[in-house]
Parts: structure tokens; C-alpha cells; sequence
């Protein structure tokens, strides 16, 4: 049986990341309650970076975002920090959703990505 | 090429799971029209469980669930149901999202997990 790699999230029963046959599974939302989209996305973003990183790859291997904003109105913000952030040489297929996430999270962002093997 | 095996869903033009090499693609709704998180929580989960056995696997061996809910107010309840579920050892990386769902649904979970092989 092929071994799962999983880091734990914040709370016990979710993980972070988990990894599995050369692909990585992980989800963020920013760690500041601020309801600054600019902000939150960057801090979301940095958290994909970090988990990308946990587990030997990086953003150039991304294959996958589904981004969720609470407010579609905000949608160009969270696109003026992705496009400062994503590796423009090897973008990801991604979907902006608008979506009701937990109080406080304006972006939520689950991401599938492969690894360097 | 790598066989794509299909268990047809309710209606002919959609799978409620498909399996291809080490992963396989699922997604579940509860039975019930009752209006109860808790319920329909457990019942999707159950069914989540059946389509994984179906596909020779167990919740071990999930990697990602994105669970969307009809009612953030309501996340409290799901988590209740969620955690006395879920293998502890072996967490997915896991999304809560509001979303809009099909009357009665209050919850739709779509899962990826990875084979016994």
C-alpha cells in the first residue's frame, strides 16, 4: 500500500497538507481576522507557499487552485495579489468562487499541486 | 492507458464515484429531506464511506474532502458529526464552504482518496 503523508492542521480530524504518490492536497485561509482581502489573500497565499515547501515542492507545480471569496466585489483585489504572487511561467487552472466561509475568513484557498519526483 | 472505472450516481449522467490508477473521485449528498444538519451530516458521511468500499478502499485513505454546506451557522453541528467520524489517526486535508445546494441538501461532500494498492 502506497504510504499518505498528512501534517496536521489547526484542529485535530483535518490536515493541512497531505501528500500522496507525487501529488500534494492543502487548503488556506489567512491567519489575520483583518477584513482586508489584499491582505488575507497574501496571507493565504503565503500559508500554500509554506505547506508547498513542507512537502519538497513550490508553486511552479501547481496544478489546481479553487479559490473561494465572500465577496465577488472584492474579486479584484484578490487577483491584484494573485498575479504579484503566482509563478506567471507556470499558472495553475484556477476557479474564484464566491462563497460564505467561516466569520472573519474573506478567501479560502484549496490547492492540488504535484511534487518534484 | 490506465482504466477510468465509473459507479453510476442517481441520474445516468453523473458518477458518484470514478477510480483511476491510485485515486479515486467521489461525491455524496444525504438521503434524508429531513431538515437536520446532524442527520444529514452522518448520512452523507455514511455514504461517502459506501462509495470508498465500493472503490476497495476506507476513509484511511482519504486525501481531501471539501465539504459544502448550505448554512455556516450550522458548521458547529457538521464538525460534531464530522469528528466522531473521521479517523483521527488519518485526517484528509479538509475545506468547509457555504454554498448554495439543491433543496433539501444542507450538505454535499466531495471527497478524493487514494487505493489500497
Amino acid at each position: 500500500m502506497r504510504p499518505i503523508t498528512r501534517f496536521p492542521g489547526s484542529v485535530a480530524g483535518r490536515s493541512s497538507l497531505v501528500v500522496f504518490n507525487g501529488m500534494v492536497f492543502t487548503v488556506a485561509t489567512a491567519d489575520t481576522y483583518e477584513l482586508d482581502m489584499r491582505k488575507q489573500t497574501a496571507e493565504a497565499l503565503a500559508k500554500i507557499d509554506e505547506s508547498l515547501a513542507q512537502a519538497g515542492t513550490d508553486k511552479s507545480r501547481l496544478l489546481s487552485c479553487t479559490v473561494y471569496i465572500t465577496d465577488m466585489a472584492l474579486k479584484p483585489q484578490m487577483n491584484e495579489i494573485w498575479d504579484q504572487w503566482v509563478d506567471m511561467s507556470n499558472p495553475p487552472q484556477r476557479a474564484c468562487i464566491g462563497a460564505t466561509l467561516e466569520e472573519g475568513d474573506l478567501i479560502e484557498i484549496v490547492a492540488v499541486a504535484v511534487t518534484k519526483e | 492507458m490506465l482504466p477510468i472505472t465509473r459507479f453510476t450516481g442517481m441520474t445516468p449522467t453523473r458518477s458518484r464515484a470514478v477510480v483511476h490508477g491510485n485515486l479515486i473521485f467521489t461525491v455524496a449528498v444525504a438521503d434524508t429531506a429531513e431538515l437536520d444538519m446532524r442527520k444529514q451530516a452522518a448520512e452523507t458521511l455514511a455514504k461517502i464511506e459506501r462509495h470508498l468500499k465500493d472503490a476497495g478502499t476506507d476513509k484511511s485513505r482519504l486525501l481531501s474532502c471539501t465539504v459544502y454546506i448550505a448554512d455556516m451557522a450550522l458548521k458547529p453541528q457538521m464538525n460534531e458529526m464530522w469528528d466522531q467520524w473521521v479517523d483521527m489517526d488519518n485526517p484528509p486535508q479538509r475545506a468547509c464552504i457555504g454554498a448554495t445546494l439543491e433543496h433539501p441538501h444542507m450538505i454535499e461532500i466531495v471527497a478524493v482518496a487514494a487505493t489500497k494498492d
